[in-house]
């Protein structure tokens, strides 16, 4: 007979006492053993990419960066649950296919229902992948403050006012701010719904722009113009794009 | 009461009115040609000034019959009637004063008012009494839109004031479970510590209830309870979170609303010190300054956050509650750099008279 493998966990909370009781709570369930501990959101990003984790224990309110954004960073199979004194997030945890959604303070009763869902969720492997899950806590209403890029298991917070410009590659987009690029796995029409609209424009199939970069537009052939950025970078313009841009300047 | 006859003022000038009236009268009298100057004023004032009074009991009758749609043919019979009543009386007075007068003039040989005179004076009393009416009725109109009005300030009023009471007890929910889940985790290991941050949270619930259900406290009693708060959450962010009081005792006195600093430290944590991996400092600062008191917050704040768009519900809070107490006398400022939040707020130095 095969031995039953581990399911290997990471407990992710700023405070250490409630990291501390998740670790007691789990003193009785062997089959599950801690990988590690975080206290913030880069932390967190890093150890759920070179460890790999079956299942995170993911606080939302955090340094750094929040459970949400950490998930939106993550392309792995494994189970959340939060944890979090806060109740208006349940509903965008559920969106995100959290396992489960613990409230602060909870019972051991409590938690170990939400450690049999897990279970059952392994049985039948009905996980999603992360990037699912990121389109959806991207969605809604608010408007993106900041664009999160990791490379390997390093995480940039890119301000969305420092963003030049943005161009579609395949399934990624490429992201210049700052005087370099950066690359993400997202669809320029994902994106585009999210920035303030005030801001920045889809000027062209394959761009968005910070209206605030443009010097001056110039006409290179009939009916067709380029629009021309303070740091001397030309970019093409539809006519629908130009159209936008007449109305909003 | 009456809108006329409760005021001297009005009275006085009601009365003016109708002393020119009167003089006007006086001049019809005159070219009567019975009456010689003296008598004619003798003859038109009183008369004038008794018509003036019965005109003011048609406020009685207004009352009694209110504007409303569908009375209107019931209101030009009531004051049709009453109108050409009380001037016919006004009328028959008015002759039989001029007789007098007239008799008194003429040495016994009676005179009689013309009848054009006695047209003239009823005609005008029915004028004057419709017109009379009409102004009671504005009065009337007047009086009722300006008590809505009144009304509709007084409910403002005290709509303010309740939801003051209300910003003024609300603790974050979420101290408290974030404290329960604290003293939850300590329970097995540190059973102690678990005891004690019972008691902290004990104090500082029961330190509120008691200090939020007055309307002002000492400054030293409004620091003790942000203290009293921030040891409770040290508990929870360990070493992240620092805590400097640098209090001016000169300041411990003068007076200030209840749990005015609750909201602001709250922000300090919630902006500050829990947004920050290694945490950071909040330094409380009092100073007095002859009749100024002028009370500083500070926290650090993560560079990288997001500036906050919406708006601050603590700080705006507390900007409504000094604005309604003190009005252009207090000022609140933020200061904010990359790294720091600072707040510093502005009272009047009130004190206790003793």
């Amino acid at each position: 007979m095969k031995t039953e493998k581990k399911i290997r966990a990471l407990i992710v909370d700023d405070e250490a006492l409630s990291r501390q009781i998740v670790l007691e709570y789990l003193a009785s369930h062997p089959e599950i053993e801690v990988i590690g501990e975080c206290s913030n959101g880069f932390e967190a990003v890093k150890e759920i990419t070179e460890q790999d984790p079956d299942l995170v224990f993911l606080d939302i309110q955090m340094p750094k960066l929040n459970g949400f954004e950490v998930l939106e960073l993550i392309d792995k199979k494994m189970a959340v649950v939060f944890i979090t004194a806060y109740d208006q997030y349940a509903l965008k945890a559920f969106e995100v296919h959290a396992v489960d959604y613990l409230l602060k303070p909870f019972s051991q009763q409590r938690f170990d229902e939400a450690l049999s869902q897990a279970k059952a969720g392994f049985l039948s492997k009905s996980f999603p992948r992360i990037p699912e899950m990121a389109a959806v806590t991207q969605s809604g209403d608010l408007i993106l403050e900041r664009l999160l890029v990791r490379e390997g298991s390093q995480v940039h917070v890119l301000p969305a006012e420092t963003v030049d410009y943005v161009e579609a590659q395949d399934d990624y987009i490429q992201i210049q701010a700052g005087g370099r690029s950066y690359l993400k796995q997202m669809t320029l029409s994902e994106l585009e719904t999210q920035l303030d609209r005030k801001r920045f424009l889809r000027i062209h199939r394959s761009y968005i722009l910070n209206i605030e970069r443009i010097t001056k537009i110039e006409l290179y052939a009939k009916d067709s113009r380029v629009v021309i950025l303070k740091d001397g970078k030309r970019l093409p313009i539809s006519r629908s794009g130009y159209d936008k841009i007449k109305k909003l300047l | 009461m009456h809108p006329i006859l409760a005021y001297r003022g009005r009275l006085a000038l009601y009365l003016t009115a109708w002393l020119v009236l009167g003089l006007l009268m006086t001049l019809l009298a005159v070219s009567s040609g019975n009456l010689d100057w003296p008598q004619a004023i003798l003859f038109s004032i009183p008369l004038s000034l008794f018509f003036a009074f019965v005109n003011l009991s048609a406020y009685y009758l207004c009352r009694a019959f209110p504007l409303e749609r569908g009375q209107m043919v019931q209101l030009f019979a009531v004051f049709g009637s009453v109108s050409l009543l009380s001037s016919a009386l006004w009328t028959v007075l008015g002759s039989g004063w001029y007789w007098f007068l007239g008799q008194i003039a003429n040495a016994g040989a009676p005179v009689q008012m013309p009848a054009a005179l006695v047209g003239v004076f009823f005609g005008l009393g029915v004028v004057l009494y419709i017109l009379s009416v009409s102004v009671f009725y504005l009065m009337i109109e007047f009086e009722r839109s300006a008590g809505a009005e009144r009304r509709e300030f007084e409910l403002k009023m005290f709509a303010q004031e309740a939801e003051l009471k209300t910003l003024r007890s609300q603790i974050d929910p979420h101290f408290l479970f974030n404290s329960l889940n604290s003293i939850s985790a300590l329970t097995t290991n540190d059973p102690a510590g678990a005891r004690g941050m019972t008691l902290l949270l004990a104090e500082f619930l029961r330190k509120s209830l008691n200090l939020g259900a007055k309307d002002k406290i000492h400054l030293a009693e409004e620091l003790e309870l942000s203290l009293s708060f921030l040891e409770i959450e040290k508990i929870r962010f360990g070493e992240r979170l620092q805590v400097l009081c640098d209090r001016d005792p000169s300041a411990d006195h003068c007076l200030v609303p209840p749990l005015m600093f609750q909201p602001l430290i709250e922000n300090a944590i919630k902006h500050g010190i829990a947004g920050l991996v290694g945490g950071g400092l909040i330094s409380i600062q009092t100073r007095r300054s002859g009749s100024l008191l002028r009370i500083f917050i500070e926290n650090p704040i993560d560079q990288e956050a997001p500036k906050k768009s919406g708006v601050n519900l603590g700080l705006e809070n507390v900007t409504k509650r000094l604005d309604a107490m003190y009005a252009e006398k207090a000022r609140i400022d933020i200061i904010t750099t990359d790294t720091r939040y600072r707040i510093e707020i502005l009272l009047p130095a009130e004190e206790e008279e003793s």
